[in-house]
């Protein structure tokens, strides 16, 4: 009998403790102040590759990819299924693997990217919602 | 015979030096590490301890393990054990706490219906600043729904009327707003002409380009049509145009859209200070 009230006691004062505690407390906690930031506004810096050429042939590759990705790919559908996108891809390919095998992984990369990959073909990106195919 | 028995003899000697860490000893090390920021390892040692919770003495790990979770933006399985730590708590005030913070997972998740429905099954809080909370939730809820008239009678609990005008006017404006860049109009715009709809959302470089990429092809194919025949003018317009023509009208579309989450950030934004502002002065 002792018991029951001595634990019925506890739980009132428990919960009044809480009640006092939270009129200290913001009403507002900080992960409700970033909801509805918008998502993924970054924008690549696509000068990159030219600060990183080593020679001749990368730079000219390199300034072609920033005059592709500024006039064109800005102002095309969204058509690449993988991450990085075969531009990407293959300026990385000539950057790594010099200009023989990176045009043949181009051209590979190329014959590759089309409507008929299916999931398990490739890593999925859930965040870029493409396939994840980076240079090997 | 003899050897198998000072083999074991032996064996038992080192047996009493040997320790076994128990279930206490592994909390207070995932403790150590959760308060170290560590809470990838916190994280295994606490889920070792709930496989030995047998006498369930460790029952608050839950909501641990939950803001692990939460942390790392895993908002799936944060949401999974808060609701674990929901189902074992007995205090009706902690369990406001944590249905409270499962309905924030949902908010993270963009899943503005569950949240509601999980708010809407929450009992009357105890104090009025749990009270308060509830109607900051349910304000941000219909906010998230789009839908500003209920979420400004929540919100109208929280303020007087001068907060309140305040609101219903950052509504009016932001109506006005979506309603100027509505998507549909803006990719209608660049639909009639190329470029015209991201000028419009204040894209100017992006819409000019689209412009003289599309003049281009089109003269191109007519350059070709006129050279060769119709068959090759159009078999070179076809693919090129339709790839930047609906490539521009789907840009228009995405910025329009993007445009709007931003001043719906923004007026979000104004919300919760204007909110933070009354509930201090409140406080003093």
């Amino acid at each position: 009998m002792n018991n029951k009230y001595l634990l019925t006691g506890l739980f009132i004062i428990t919960n009044l403790l809480f009640i006092l505690s939270a009129d200290g407390q913001p009403l507002v906690e900080a992960d409700l102040k970033t909801l509805f930031d918008p998502a993924d506004t970054v924008h690549q810096d696509y000068t990159k590759p030219i600060k990183e050429s080593k020679n001749e042939i990368d730079i000219t590759i390199s300034t072609t990819f920033l005059l592709y990705k500024t006039f064109l790919s800005s102002q095309d559908v969204p058509a690449c299924v993988f991450t990085p996108s075969c531009s990407e891809y293959s300026v990385e390919a000539f950057q790594k693997k010099g200009f023989l095998i990176g045009w043949v992984s181009t051209f590979d990369r190329l014959s590759r990217c089309h409507g008929f990959v299916k999931q398990g073909h490739y890593p999925f990106d859930n965040k870029k919602y493409r396939f994840y195919d980076p240079v090997e | 015979m003899l050897k198998i028995l000072y083999t074991i003899l032996f064996s038992l000697c080192f047996l009493s030096f040997a320790k076994t860490q128990d279930i206490h000893q592994i909390k207070e090390f995932s403790d150590e590490q959760f308060n170290k920021g560590n809470y990838q390892l916190s994280l295994k040692e606490y889920q070792r301890v709930l496989l030995f919770n047998d006498e369930k003495e460790y029952n608050e790990l839950y909501s641990k393990i939950a803001s692990i979770y939460y942390q790392m933006s895993d908002f799936d399985l944060a949401s999974k054990y808060y609701d674990f730590a929901l189902r074992v708590e007995n205090n009706d005030s902690l369990r406001f706490e944590l249905a409270l913070k499962k309905t924030l997972c949902d908010f993270n998740k963009n899943n503005y219906l569950e949240a509601l429905s999980e708010l809407y099954d929450l009992p009357d809080p105890a104090s009025d600043f749990l009270q308060k909370r509830k109607d900051l939730y349910m304000g941000i809820c219909y906010f998230g729904l789009n839908d500003f008239q209920n979420s400004s009678e929540n919100f109208s609990k929280l303020l007087d009327s001068t907060g309140m005008t305040k609101i219903n006017n950052l509504f009016l404006d932001f109506n006005r707003f979506s309603k100027k860049f509505r998507p549909e109009k803006v990719e209608l715009m660049s639909i009639i002409l190329p470029g015209l709809g991201q000028v419009y959302t204040g894209e100017i470089f992006s819409g000019l380009n689209s412009f003289f990429l599309i003049t281009g092809i089109t003269f191109y194919a007519m350059v070709t049509a006129v050279n060769y025949t119709y068959f090759d003018g159009l078999l070179v317009l076809s693919s090129w145009f339709y790839r930047y023509y609906s490539g521009g009208y789907t840009n228009a579309s995405t910025m329009a859209v993007n445009k709007i989450k931003m001043e719906k950030t923004k007026i979000y934004s104004e919300i919760i200070t204007l909110v933070e502002c009354y509930h201090r002065i409140e406080l003093e």
